[in-house]
């Protein structure tokens, strides 16, 4: 079985994001939820070059949704996980918890 | 909420210089927050860094592009600077015994500032600017600014002269024409170059790839 993808640091707050929206997740409501866990102003912009990154790495599949007046007529563009995507999220996970507990000052959230 | 449309020069520079295959839905999701009730300076805040996330997709994505916007950018210009410079100067004299006639206004402009040469010049540049948005419509911000970088290394060398005038203590009304000749070469031609790419034809409205 091929290793699973190296996840970047934002990379991995837009999957984490699309996996918590479900069906629902596009633009707007994947940049609420990242600047509500991280306390940061988001670019939308920086949102698709990921989200077209992670498409083209096959981990995360689009969709085209309906388009609405107050967006000016255009359409959504929904996004969700494949499989792969999945096991990079895991992959990303088990890694970073192994290195969290090699760290005694970060043990219990303390810093 | 905000009901209002978003700031119109912000929607229009954002219609014209991002790129991406979810672009029109990038422009959707601006649009639903600001009426979600963010304010002009986020929108402003945002249309700028997708501007330069445009930029850097393009790059990435079309190496080739760029390289031959570079060539395209030289081939152009390094000809019309020959060109616009050969008909300044051969026309100069015969403009100071002709239509000047001793009327100093008139001789600061044409020969002190060399206006005629640095309009022709700023009107060049503003052609390849469209010249580049036409022929690049869906990577237009990337392809912008390759232009504008390619033409720095000839606007540096440019302002030497105004080097050695500092260096020679010249007094500031001595020099000032020669600063804002510089002025021009490193402000006006590269916002010229900007300026034609962005009022080149829109791009289509594309629906974008789900």
């Amino acid at each position: 079985m091929a290793k699973p993808d190296v996840l970047g640091g934002f990379e991995l707050l837009v999957l984490l994001a699309v996996m918590r929206l479900g069906e629902h997740a596009y633009g707007v409501p994947i940049a609420d939820t990242i600047e509500e866990a991280s306390g940061r102003d988001i670019a939308a912009g920086s949102i698709y070059i990921t989200l077209d990154r992670l498409e083209a790495k096959g981990l995360v599949a689009s969709r085209l949704g309906e388009s609405t007046p107050e967006r000016g007529g255009r359409a959504k563009t929904y996004f969700q996980m494949t499989g792969k995507g999945v096991r990079a999220v895991r992959h990303a996970q088990r890694t970073l918890v192994t290195l969290w507990s090699g760290v005694p000052h970060l043990q219990g959230g303390a810093v | 909420m905000n009901v209002s449309t978003p700031p119109r020069l912000a929607d229009w520079l954002l219609d014209r210089l991002t790129s991406g295959p979810k672009r029109q839905s990038l422009l959707g999701d601006l649009h639903e927050q600001y009426r979600r009730g963010r304010s002009s300076l986020w929108y402003w805040r945002q249309a700028l860094r997708a501007i330069v996330a445009s930029i850097g997709w393009d790059l990435t994505h079309h190496p080739f592009l760029a390289a031959r916007t570079v060539a395209l950018t030289y081939a152009f210009l390094v000809p019309w600077i020959f060109f616009t410079g050969y008909a300044y100067g051969s026309t100069k004299w015969w403009m100071e015994d002709t239509v000047i006639r001793g009327s100093v206004p008139f001789h600061d402009i044409w020969v002190i500032y060399q206006a005629p040469l640095l309009i022709a010049w700023c009107a060049g540049w503003a052609l390849v600017g469209w010249l580049i948005a036409a022929l690049h419509p869906h990577q237009r911000a990337g392809m912008t600014f390759v232009a504008v970088c390619a033409q720095i290394p000839w606007a540096a060398q440019y302002t030497v002269p105004i080097w050695r005038l500092a260096n020679a203590g010249l007094p500031f009304f001595a020099s000032f024409p020669v600063i804002m000749n510089v002025s021009v070469v490193v402000i006006g031609l590269p916002l010229s170059l900007v300026t034609g790419s962005v009022f080149a034809a829109a791009p289509q409205r594309m629906t974008d790839r789900g």
